[in-house]
């Protein structure tokens, strides 16, 4: 046991290490958070009573948030756990909210319950993240699917992704797609994150210049109503958008998500939207997206934009967005950054 | 490609280069019949009526309440137990298609026909189930006054009808999303899409579905007869089917088109042959979109160009394509225009109006519209 507890490992989708003593474990996993949906529409699945429809999202999954949960547990005197045992859960929060802090200790015991049930244990949990909360970037998700796999880890176990899901939807009732390794449209309230739409390897490679834009959106405050219309309209896009990443027409996949952005601030208005606009009306920008249920803001370039131009427009953000800072000028976070890149570093194991 | 169901692959068009050698951006999408799918959808939404939909605690949507504009068409008719009607006019394709679907739902139809609707047509519609009573006259107008004493008739005889009425029912273009599907999965580009514009259904329902999903600079050409009404003409009389109109219809969107083609009988039919000659029958609307599609594409090489083609030519064999048809109507096919005349106003190329001849025409539609606003946003 000589590892240091907030060591970073390598950038990969899901880090897990584990260390085992006697009587004594620990592990550890990171999870990437990501920078809101791309596109959040109606799509049609195929549920035990015929096919319905749900929420699906197709997200730009990235590198460069995670949260990092570190897991230890320690063997109590008998070794088989009693009848009704509940584990004793110390969480040592680095940061994070009392919210945050009541959906570690849940993953760590469903996780414990479900796999290693009848070992008579206590944990203590550690770490942090440095994923915005109430941004749309899946910072809930993102802690929960740590704590899961860093316990799963602890007990010697990798999970597959469907016994994830399972344990995951009994701790919060949607969630971020971030366990996906590969682009793909999911159905984010249902089973999880479950995979609606495969859409091949690629991801668009587009520069994006994202930004925080406005207070924390409670995703549970948003109504999702649709007229039968719309759920055809969304038929076509999603239709659209498959084509469009499996041949490379990054472009289209720009529209695809203003569009999107430009549906979701009929329901769920944004700060910062005419900087978007502008984006594509003045400086070049193939399009946007939106946290449709978040606060970040992704204006989308083309991948051989100029650097000067990209620069201009991250000073326009700077100077002009009202939703970060209260004081236009303070805008800190503007992040700029290649999203194949971004992927591709998660993405690689 | 293997197709879910019959009806599906009935509906689905194929995609086809028609013109490479010398228009290697022009595609076809060509049906064999292109009103099965509004026939098929607004049958099923008077069926199912549409309503809203939102989340549910187990994360489906779930039917909340029809929305307030939902369609007159579908009132109560999903509860009219096993005597239920539809009831419809059509010149043709539109009959065909829904005789179609009621036969395989076995719901009774009614179809109102044209006297000039082809003898093989009108026996089809028979045989597939639909009782046919033929009227004399092509006018929308009298047709409608007909179709509504019908109604009126079947309902006093304890019939719940329900009347498709094509002309104004917003299914007709909400059904053409299945189109712009399609089109979305098959293409990486679409820059141009020209259509016949009869109802305004296909071309409006179309564009307004791929403008939303990922093309927002569609550029939509519209292709009506020269004489119809469609587009701020007075009526004079034409002989085309399937595109064109004598009264005004509601589901054409003015603001929805960029460029608008008038064209002339002899053109499209000549243009109509010559497709047949090469091998790919269709009918005489489709001739008139492929000479307007051909010169969108030459003046616009850079653009990949659709053009529809509504429907297979079988049924045009005794008309459009028989000799002493073309004689006795006076159609001689080496008037064909080659070119269309550009005009600025819509009363420079209507034939209702001394001095011009019925012909073929081209407007900037969108430059002529933003001159009149008012009169056109609807």
């Amino acid at each position: 046991m000589d590892k240091l507890v907030f060591e970073l490992p390598v950038s990969s989708t899901f880090d897990i290490e584990r260390y085992d003593v006697a009587g004594h474990a620990e592990a550890t996993a990171r999870v990437y958070s990501h920078k809101g949906e791309w596109l959040q529409g109606p799509i049609q699945v195929t549920s035990p009573s015929g096919p319905r429809y749900t929420i699906g999202v197709f997200s730009l999954l990235d590198n460069l948030n995670s949260a990092y949960v570190d897991v230890r547990h320690t063997l109590l005197a008998s070794p088989a756990a009693p009848q009704g045992f509940v584990p004793t859960i110390n969480v040592h929060p680095n940061g994070w909210n009392q919210g945050e802090v009541k959906l570690v200790k849940a993953a760590v015991e469903k996780t414990w319950r479900e796999l290693a049930g009848l070992i008579h244990c206590a944990f203590d949990v550690y770490g942090y993240h440095d994923i915005r909360v109430g941004a749309g970037s899946g910072s809930s998700s993102a802690l929960v699917q740590a704590a899961i796999r860093a316990t799963a880890a602890d007990f010697g176990v990798s999970l597959r992704s469907e016994k994830l899901q399972s344990i995951h939807s009994e701790i919060e009732r949607g969630a971020d797609p971030l366990h996906l390794t590969k682009p793909a449209v999911v159905a984010t309230r249902v089973n999880l994150g479950g995979c609606a739409r495969p859409l091949g390897e690629r991801t668009p490679r587009l520069t994006a210049v994202t930004w925080n834009a406005g207070s924390p959106v409670r995703t549970t405050s948003v109504k999702f109503e649709y007229s039968e219309d719309e759920l055809l309209l969304w038929k076509v896009r999603w239709a659209s958008l498959e084509r469009a990443i499996r041949f490379d027409d990054d472009d289209r996949v720009a529209r695809l998500a203003t569009e999107s952005a430009r549906d979701n601030q009929t329901r769920n208005p944004k700060v910062d939207f005419e900087l978007l606009e502008e984006a594509v009306a003045s400086f070049g920008a193939a399009g946007f997206a939106v946290a449709h249920t978040g606060s970040y803001h992704t204006a989308l370039f083309p991948a051989d934009t100029a650097p000067a131009k990209l620069q201009a427009y991250v000073a326009r953000v700077r100077s002009q967005s009202k939703g970060n800072n209260p004081v236009r000028g303070t805008v800190v976070d503007v992040q700029e950054f290649d999203t194949a890149q971004a992927t591709e570093r998660r993405f690689a194991q | 490609m293997i197709y879910s169901s019959v009806r599906e692959a009935a509906r689905q068009p194929r995609l086809i280069y028609v013109s490479q050698k010398d228009h290697p951006n022009l595609i076809a999408v060509s049906f064999e019949f292109m009103k099965r799918i509004p026939a098929s959808f607004c049958v099923e939404r008077a069926l199912h009526p549409p309503a809203n939909y939102t989340l549910d605690p187990s994360g489906f949507f779930a039917a909340v309440q029809a929305p307030a504009n939902a369609s007159v068409h579908a009132a109560t008719f999903e509860r009219a137990g096993d005597k239920r009607l539809f009831l419809e006019t059509s010149s043709g394709n539109m009959a065909t298609g829904l005789a179609e679907i009621c036969q395989q739902l076995k719901i009774p139809l009614l179809l109102l026909v044209p006297s000039e609707v082809d003898e093989t047509t009108r026996k089809n519609l028979v045989e597939l189930g639909a009782r046919v009573e033929v009227i004399e006259t092509m006018d929308q107008a009298q047709r409608v006054e007909r179709l509504a004493e019908l109604k009126q008739e079947q309902e006093s005889q304890g019939w719940r009808v329900c009347w498709v009425q094509q002309y104004t029912n917003p299914n007709n273009r909400s059904s053409y999303w299945e189109v712009a599907e399609f089109l979305a999965s098959e293409l990486d580009r679409i820059d141009t899409l020209v259509a016949p514009v009869g109802t305004g259904g296909s071309s409006c329902g179309t564009a307004h579905y791929l403008r939303k999903a990922g093309f927002p600079r569609l550029k939509l050409v519209g292709v009506d007869a020269c004489g119809s009404v469609n587009f701020d003409h007075e009526f004079t009389e034409f002989l085309m089917g399937g595109l064109g109109s004598t009264v005004t219809m509601p589901l054409v969107d003015h603001t929805a088109y960029d460029v608008v083609h008038w064209v002339d009988d002899v053109t499209a039919f000549a243009a109509s042959i010559n497709l047949f000659n090469q091998g790919l029958s269709v009918g005489g609307s489709s001739g008139a979109a492929f000479v307007a599609a051909r010169h969108e594409a030459s003046k616009s090489p850079d653009d990949v160009v659709l053009v529809f083609f509504p429907d297979h030519g079988r049924r045009y064999a005794d008309s459009i394509r028989s000799d002493s048809w073309r004689r006795a109507n006076n159609i001689d096919l080496s008037k064909a225009k080659n070119q269309p005349i550009p005009v600025t106003h819509p009363d420079q190329s209507d034939p209702s109006r001394p001095g011009i001849d019925a012909g073929w025409y081209r407007i900037d539609w969108r430059t002529y519209q933003k001159s009149k606003p008012s009169v056109h946003a609807r």
